[in-house]
């Protein structure tokens, strides 16, 4: 094998690689929506983004956020028990105000 | 033990407070730490105080106004609000809700007046509002107020409930002006409260009653803070589209979430859903309960029948 083909051999393999690494590393989208249990949760960071709903394609899009302080909980939050029917005294009242 | 022994009812945010602790003895401890929650929202975001931060923040449109953390997280959350309701909770009307009236404590407002003009405005200028959390800065648009009335409220709920059982220990309900929030363990099998038009009503208004254990509980209602102006009949949620309140679809909404925020974030919106509001919250797995004009009502997500005891 001639010096030069060698040396083709080396510069493809090498090339190779250096695809193979970009293919399989992770993608960071430009557009992070960072999510938390709460309001009180120091939560990563969200710069760029106003908050959307995540994955929804239909969520007003605006860039004047920039966020290093608590992040917020992008969609809304379902509650973990449902309320149940009540046949005890009432404690107190919602409605409107 | 009585409610009454578990709790206290105040005057507060031109609205009525309620604190329930679920054991007798601390609610003295639960109630400070909730006045404390109310008068520190009260002078950031009353849109009523010449001396508030939101005033100032109002005043200063058109340049980076520095906020405190209590502003940044009130503007940061209404803002939300607006993304996850595609604009419809809008904190951008409070020049439309100046024109229409309630430019004062609502008990202040005057009940009927003359005939008014309202002007449109452009819709979404809510995503021109610039929070820089880094500089510690909120810049709004130039010719936008903001009126933080549709989510400070519910927000100072769940900070106070949050803030009571850490005061006591204890599972706390916090209830302003009908926007509910539960922390900590509740009493027996949750706080049962009643749902209703009006949230100063009693326990024997029509409407049902529900067991609450966790996150809040909140109602939109176009039939409260009502008033007139020349032969229209006014109400307090704004349509952002028309500038002018709501089509009545639903005579009140009534939502179950993770926090009293997102309950009241919801019901709002589902009065500016009209008739879209059912399968909005159905998509995002919220209990609601809806009543039209004429009293029919439609339960939403998991929402409990009462087995046909609502009048």
């Amino acid at each position: 094998v001639s010096r030069l083909t060698r040396w083709g051999i080396v510069v493809a393999t090498a090339a190779t690689g250096l695809f193979g690494f970009l293919l399989a590393r992770p993608v960071t989208t430009s557009a992070h929506v960072a999510t938390s249990a709460g309001t009180d949760d120091q939560g990563g960071e969200s710069v760029g983004v106003t908050p959307t709903t995540a994955g929804s394609a239909t969520a007003p899009a605006a860039g004047k956020t920039k966020s290093k302080t608590p992040t917020t909980q992008q969609q809304l939050q379902a509650p973990v028990q449902q309320p149940q029917r009540s046949n005890r005294h009432t404690q107190t009242t919602t409605g409107g105000s | 033990v009585s409610p009454v022994d578990l709790g206290s009812t105040f005057d507060a945010l031109g609205t009525t407070a309620v604190v329930l602790v679920a054991e007798p003895g601390r609610q003295d401890d639960a109630r400070a730490a909730v006045e404390v929650e109310i008068d520190l929202i009260d002078r950031t975001c009353s849109r009523f105080r010449s001396d508030s931060e939101l005033v100032a923040l109002n005043a200063a449109a058109g340049t980076p106004f520095p906020a405190s953390p209590m502003l940044a997280e009130a503007v940061g959350e209404a803002l939300r609000a607006a993304a996850l309701t595609d604009g419809r909770v809008d904190p951008t009307l409070g020049r439309a809700m100046q024109d229409l009236g309630y430019d004062r404590d609502f008990r202040s407002v005057p009940p009927v007046g003359p005939p008014i003009e309202i002007s449109l405005r452009r819709r979404g200028r809510w995503t021109e509002i610039d929070v820089d959390a880094e500089a510690g800065t909120i810049t709004l648009p130039e010719g936008v107020e903001l009126d933080l009335g549709a989510t400070a409220k519910a927000l100072c709920a769940d900070r106070s409930a949050g803030a009571a059982f850490a005061a006591t220990g204890l599972g706390v309900l916090v209830g302003l002006g009908g926007d509910l929030a539960v922390a900590g363990p509740p009493p027996d099998d949750g706080w049962s409260v009643r749902v209703a038009d009006d949230h100063a009503a009693g326990p024997d208004a029509p409407g049902e009653s529900v067991l609450l254990s966790a996150g809040g509980l909140a109602t939109s209602s176009t039939t409260v803070r009502r008033w007139a102006r020349g032969s229209d009949e006014l109400h307090h949620v704004i349509d952002p589209d028309s500038g002018r309140p709501a089509a009545v679809w639903w005579r009140t909404a009534s939502v179950a979430a993770g926090t009293c925020l997102d309950a009241n974030i919801a019901s709002t919106a589902a009065i500016l859903l009209g008739p879209d509001a059912p399968d909005w919250l159905a998509e995002r797995g919220l209990p609601a309960r809806l009543v039209r004009p004429d009293g029919s009502v439609v339960l939403v997500a998991g929402w409990p029948d009462d087995g046909g005891a609502t009048p």
